[in-house]
């Protein structure tokens, strides 16, 4: 067990990724990026628009690879990863299939994994229930509101138990009030899964309310510019009002401006 | 039920109160110009010459039919093939865009010399032609315009080209080959009756039409253009039914479940 | 849709240019129709126009000879000539105002006048049928009986009246018993096999065949190659070219009337010079179509003057027993729903052109006209 302990869950490894090498729009989107991520651990990628931190996710998950350096989970080539299920992923756009009701949608990588119906349909209804959506499951998407659909997008990234959650902005389309209550709801989720989530976003306070350990990226050609550690313990409603709360948002602000030139 | 009467109940009075009204103008003002029949005139008119009609409404019906048929099955294969290879997708997209603006309809006596003049072939063929455009663009763009993060999300799950297809791309593509269904039960009556005009046997509702016309017997050409249309109701019925019944989904009412 | 959207476009595009250029095609016979030798013409002339009922050929030679020997000019009119087509129903034409008189056969012109167009007949040159049905020897047709589940190639658009009559009187439904199949105006699709027995006329289409090589044989179709039936033999023929005019506009118009009466005396007089010069006259018919072949043409008049001649009662002048004959048949036979209300023809128009033939010394029966021996060549050239 000590063993695996030490292993991060996630690892990026100098990891640079250019897009269109050799032709006229070449992008250096990530150079030489280094990070670890632990079991368990809530991390936050946050930085400007263009920064990479959509780019160093999806390299995390396998949908592409680096130019150079090496990513790993659990001290495997991402690829394996991929193919042993071990993550789940949650998008902007909770990208939930209009023909498949909520349960349907919940059993899809079930399966293509090859579960069988009883199975599926067990599992399915754990996850309304873990995301408190019960009596759901016979609605179509159309039916549900945004945070409802996200919601649904976070039971179907967990259905399979993966150890590890991507999440690329899963509450950018929301409203604040709702996008407030997801958070606490998704909180609540990794508390009771243990899973390791990775999350990217744009907003500062989402960051500090959600994680332990903001990582602060540059705007392109992207690096890992900060790292601010957010102890604020267990989060709850009264948190956002606290001063340590308010504290660590500015630390996170001015780790994300931009150095002035010198004179 | 008595929601989906309510909702057809605005159409269904429009279309009464022209009836009337079209039957009532022409009964009182008579005019000379006859060419339009009261629709009294025009039902009589079907149910006197039934037995000629019915006998076309077989004979133009099963060219409709079997070149919708064909037509569909050839739009949809089309577009699976080119969904799947991008070199079939740059090599006959364009090709087919470009046929499809050659006036189909025009090649009907060219046809009727290659097949025989009494062979269905030449006209099944003219209603295959006209069918299987909107169906193959409007399924290709089904197929191929699919979110992104959606691919991703199967690719991420490990699923295969063929589980990509079956799960993401056909279901995807549903609501772009019904449309272009309806459309083509359509065209597909319209092209069946226009090819029938070049020639072929006479037994159809394309001869009647235009040989009743011509003779100035307009009650009974409006009676058989009044079977071509009951035909392509009837087919547009049966893809709303179809339809209906491939997507559930469609039909689920837009409630905003509040959460 | 837009794809759907320029389709649409393009096609009536395409259409409106072909309508465009067969109104061309329709309208070159005035240029071609111009008159020689023109008499001392009255000052002023009145613009006639005259619908035919197929294409340019000899079957109307004697309107043709009318305008080119100035028999029409002679009288005032200034006569312009619309040639006919497969789906050009001469009767409405002429209802529509588009045409002065129209030919017709009658019970092509009686069904449209059943359902309200306002024609009458005001002369019948032709007293007898040339519709035939061919068929090959070998087909083993030979009765109207023997079509029974045959393909039957027919013109439609009324040409095709006397076959139904034909069939019905044999007892067959022509709706179920018989496949009927539009025909083109020529023998390709008998030729083809397409076809089981093909509509033709005595004067045209019969000779089309056998100015055909006959693959078999290398030489050209005989006669006895072929069986054919006679609708006159058979008892169910009806009268074939009339001159129709628009009713209503002769009670009203007087002027109308007199023009009527002038038309048909120049047109019988063009008849009359046509049987009596044969060779010149097949030559105004090339004249006006010079892609037609001289010999066929030229048996083409031959068949036509069959038709007309002899005339017992004065050439044009309709025949009561052949008008009632017709009449019975189209009724018995459900051409017709019902006898022609009110008058469907009259005689006095003719009546007073033929009168004014007479008085100018000039033969309106033609009891002596004999048919002659044509021989036809490949192509009918």
């Amino acid at each position: 067990m000590s063993a695996t302990e030490t292993v991060p869950a996630v690892e990026a490894t100098s990891v640079t990724k250019i897009f269109n090498r050799g032709k006229p729009n070449e992008i250096l989107a990530l150079d030489d990026v280094s990070v670890a991520v632990g079991r368990n651990e809530f991390m936050t990628l946050i930085g400007p628009s263009g920064c990479g931190k959509s780019t160093l996710l999806r390299l995390m998950a396998a949908l592409t690879h680096p130019s150079d350096g090496e990513i790993s989970v659990h001290g495997k080539p991402a690829d394996q990863a991929r193919q042993d299920r071990d993550y789940g992923m949650a998008f902007q756009t909770a990208g939930l299939f209009d023909w498949r009701t909520v349960s349907q949608n919940i059993e899809l990588p079930l399966q293509l994994m090859g579960w069988s119906k009883s199975d599926r349909r067990e599992r399915a209804d754990e996850m309304l229930d873990l995301v408190r959506l019960e009596g759901f499951g016979g609605h179509y998407p159309r039916e549900l509101s945004g945070g409802m659909q996200q919601r649904v997008a976070i039971a179907r990234a967990l259905s399979f138990s993966p150890s590890i959650l991507l999440m690329d902005e899963p509450f950018g389309a929301l409203d604040e009030i709702t996008r407030e209550h997801m958070q606490a709801e998704l909180l609540r989720i990794w508390d009771e899964t243990h899973t390791t989530v990775v999350f990217v976003t744009h907003s500062i306070p989402e960051a500090v309310f959600l994680s332990e350990r903001v990582l602060v990226m540059s705007p392109r050609p992207g690096t890992i510019s900060a790292e601010v550690i957010v102890d604020l313990g267990h989060r709850d409603f009264d948190t956002r009002e606290s001063e340590k709360f308010f504290e660590r948002v500015t630390a996170v602000r001015e780790a994300l401006r931009v150095p002035e030139e010198p004179a | 039920m008595i929601e989906r009467l309510r909702s057809m109940s605005p159409p269904i009075i429009v279309g009464i109160v022209g009836l009337v009204a079209w039957e009532l103008v022409l009964q009182v003002l008579q005019p000379d110009g006859f060419v339009l029949p009261p629709p009294s005139d025009i039902v009589a008119s079907l149910i006197a010459t039934w037995d000629a009609i019915w006998i076309a409404v077989q004979s133009t019906g099963f060219v409709i039919v079997t070149g919708l048929l064909f037509g569909i099955a050839w739009g949809v294969l089309g577009a699976l093939v080119v969904s799947w290879y991008r070199l079939a997708d740059e090599m006959l997209t364009p090709l087919a865009i470009g046929v499809s603006a050659i006036p189909i309809i025009a090649l009907a006596p060219i046809f009727n010399a290659w097949f025989g003049l009494l062979s269905p072939r030449s006209n099944q063929l003219i209603v295959v032609l006209l069918v299987f455009f909107p169906i193959f663009i409007n399924t290709t763009r089904g197929l191929t315009d699919i979110d992104p993060d959606q691919i991703d999300l199967m690719r991420s799950y490990g699923a295969s080209r063929w589980q990509i297809t079956k799960e993401v791309r056909i279901p995807n593509a549903m609501p772009f080959f019904f449309t272009a269904l309806k459309i083509s039960a359509a065209l597909a009556v319209i092209a069946a009756i226009v090819s029938e005009y070049f020639g072929g046997r006479q037994d159809a509702l394309g001869p009647l039409i235009v040989q009743n016309a011509g003779l100035a017997r307009y009650p009974d050409a409006w009676a058989a253009v009044l079977a071509g249309s009951l035909i392509g109701i009837g087919l547009y019925a049966l893809a709303r039914v179809v339809e209906r019944f491939a997507m559930p989904w469609q039909t689920a009412v837009n409630q905003g479940v509040e959460g | 849709m837009t794809g759907w959207t320029k389709r649409g476009t393009r096609l009536a595009l395409l259409l409106a240019a072909l309508a465009m250029v067969a109104a061309a095609c329709g309208s070159t016979d005035d240029t071609t129709t111009t008159s020689t030798a023109a008499e001392a013409a009255p000052a002023e002339m009145t613009d006639v126009a005259l619908q035919l009922q197929w294409f340019t050929q000899a079957q109307f030679a004697g309107y043709f000879a009318a305008v080119d020997q100035g028999f029409y000019e002679e009288l005032g009119l200034n006569v312009e000539i619309l040639e006919g087509g497969v789906d050009i129903v001469p009767a409405t034409v002429l209802a529509s105002g588009a045409a002065d008189f129209a030919l017709s056969w009658v019970p092509r012109a009686l069904v449209p006048r059943e359902e309200g167009l306002d024609i009458v007949n005001i002369a019948q040159p032709f007293q007898r049928s040339g519709t035939l049905q061919v068929a090959f020897a070998d087909s083993g047709i030979a009765t109207p009986a023997d079509l029974e589940g045959k393909i039957v190639g027919n013109w439609g658009f009324g040409n095709e009246f006397e076959l139904l009559a034909g069939l019905r009187s044999a007892g067959l439904d022509p709706d179920t018993d018989v496949t009927l199949a539009q025909q083109q105006f020529d023998m390709l699709a008998l030729l083809a096999g397409d076809i089981d027995a093909a509509q033709a006329m005595t004067y045209n289409e019969y000779a089309q065949v056998l100015e055909t090589v006959n693959p078999d044989t290398g030489e050209l179709y005989q006669p006895e190659d072929l069986n054919v039936i006679n609708w006159s033999d058979v008892g169910t023929a009806m009268l074939n070219d009339g001159i129709w005019a628009d009713a209503g506009r002769l009670e009203s118009d007087s002027e109308y009337r007199e023009t009527a009466v002038k038309f048909v005396e120049a047109s019988l007089k063009g008849w009359i010079w046509c049987r009596d010069n044969p060779d010149e006259c097949v030559q105004v018919v090339l004249s006006n179509a010079p892609i037609l072949g001289q010999s066929h043409q030229t048996w083409q008049l031959n068949e036509i003057s069959a038709l007309i001649w002899p005339s017992p009662l004065g050439v044009g002048v309709m025949d009561q027993t052949l008008w009632d004959q017709t009449i019975e048949i189209a009724t018995s036979e459900q051409i017709l729903q019902a006898a022609p209300e009110g008058t469907a023809y009259i005689t006095d128009i003719a009546q007073e052109a033929v009168d004014n033939l007479k008085s100018q010394g000039l033969d309106v029966v033609g009891n002596d006209w004999q048919r002659v021996e044509v021989e036809l060549v490949e192509g009918g050239n």
